[in-house]
């Protein structure tokens, strides 16, 4: 059963503080921090590049769980802002972390639901080509994107990366997915001449309709019910998104938290985040993961932690 | 049936925008009574929801008070009957 073993993150040590600059985006601080919810967002240094913060995040996960590189069977990357448009960065990812020659590498383009549609991806690939080891990558700096005077955006993207190693003896187990994809909305969440669009109205009204009936489907075709799930772990659109779903599930606010109020929305990045501390609770025994955002698109699946034998 | 500041008020309360939803003022704009941009989001969906009409981004701006609201919602259904 391949599942997840250990996760990695890294996080810059650059800040913006949203509450000083609220006032000149139209916002307040009140507003920044009961309905945006990001107080401050992470960013990459100047020197910093995409490959950069990735490469760190694998580095890290292969250090933590005392991996050699060569027993790395497939490598994955989930994102749409690499540094450049070729070769696709799974790939320079590999080269820097000196991974074995057979071992697989593609990217994903997806934004927000990617890491739970990158989870389906890599343990069907790992289970379809009898592999052991596969380490899951979301890197996607929006900053190189958000226009920094946009209303709409300018308070709410953070930039992050992280690592996901999957085995075949993991601490979390995968459970069945749903995915959907509403295409009509496309435009609504898009890069248009390199610059962020977000139609705010139409990407809420698709989270707060579209997710709550989505993640109730998912726990039913897993054969369990809402009071059987621990902690859901929602893609930190906004704090007034995760809190809109929560009172639309609805659910125990306790068990939906929100926890990138120090980095912001860090796109794909944003479950595998929470998950890496989520993951030591061992109360925390199913977990609904659901992503949602750009296409529009959604990704849930329910993963379910392991008796030690 | 006529809709009323009453069912705007619980479509309001129902949003858990504002501590205290029957207390709001008719006249007032909405944002000046705690209920901002993202609020109005929330309650635009819950009245749509409820009186099953689309309510396009045009017509957004001008939908600033509870009475605004009222004569809209009764122009809109008074079209669809």
């Amino acid at each position: 059963m391949i599942g997840i073993t250990s996760i990695a993150t890294y996080i810059p040590e650059n800040r913006i503080d949203n509450s000083q600059r609220a006032e000149s985006l139209g916002s307040t601080p009140e507003q920044v921090k009961d309905r945006i919810g990001f107080l401050q967002l992470a960013r990459l240094a100047d020197d910093q590049t995409t490959l950069d913060i990735a490469a760190q995040a694998v580095e890290t996960l292969l250090h933590k769980n005392s991996i050699n590189p060569d027993l790395i069977d497939v490598l994955i990357v989930v994102g749409q802002n690499p540094d450049r448009k070729i070769p696709h960065i799974s790939a320079e990812i590999h080269g820097r972390m000196g991974l074995s020659p057979s071992c697989a590498c593609f990217d994903l383009g997806l934004g927000c639901s990617g890491f739970v549609y990158g989870l389906s991806v890599i343990s069907s690939f790992m289970r379809a080509n009898n592999m052991r080891h596969g380490v899951l990558v979301t890197a996607d700096p929006y900053s190189r994107i958000v226009d920094p005077k946009d209303k709409s955006t300018a308070l709410i993207f953070g930039d992050a990366a992280t690592a996901t190693l999957l085995t075949e003896n993991p601490l979390y187990e995968l459970g069945s997915f749903t995915f959907g994809t509403q295409g009509s909305g496309a435009d609504e969440l898009s890069c248009n001449n390199s610059v962020l669009f977000m139609n705010g109205r139409a990407v809420f009204n698709f989270a707060a309709t579209i997710i709550p009936e989505n993640i109730r489907e998912t726990i039913v075709k897993n054969n369990l019910s809402m009071d059987m799930i621990d902690c859901f772990v929602l893609h930190q659109g906004s704090r007034y998104i995760v809190d809109t779903i929560t009172d639309r599930l609805p659910s125990d606010p306790q068990k939906v938290p929100f926890m990138a109020s120090e980095y912001g929305n860090t796109v794909s990045s944003s479950i595998p985040l929470m998950l890496s501390q989520l993951m030591d609770q061992p109360k925390n025994k199913h977990m609904v993961l659901c992503g949602f955002g750009l296409g529009l698109s959604w990704s849930t699946t329910v993963i379910k932690r392991r008796e030690k034998k | 049936m006529k809709v009323t500041r009453e069912d705007v008020c619980n479509a309001i309360k129902q949003t858990k925008i504002v501590a205290d939803s029957e207390n709001l003022r008719d006249d007032i704009e909405l944002t000046d009574q705690g209920i901002d941009s993202l609020g109005m989001f929330n309650v635009i969906l819950v009245l749509q929801e409820k009186y099953q009409i689309d309510i396009p981004d045009a017509d957004i701006d001008e939908l600033t008070t509870v009475q605004k609201l009222v004569m809209y919602l009764n122009m809109r259904l008074d079209q669809t009957v």
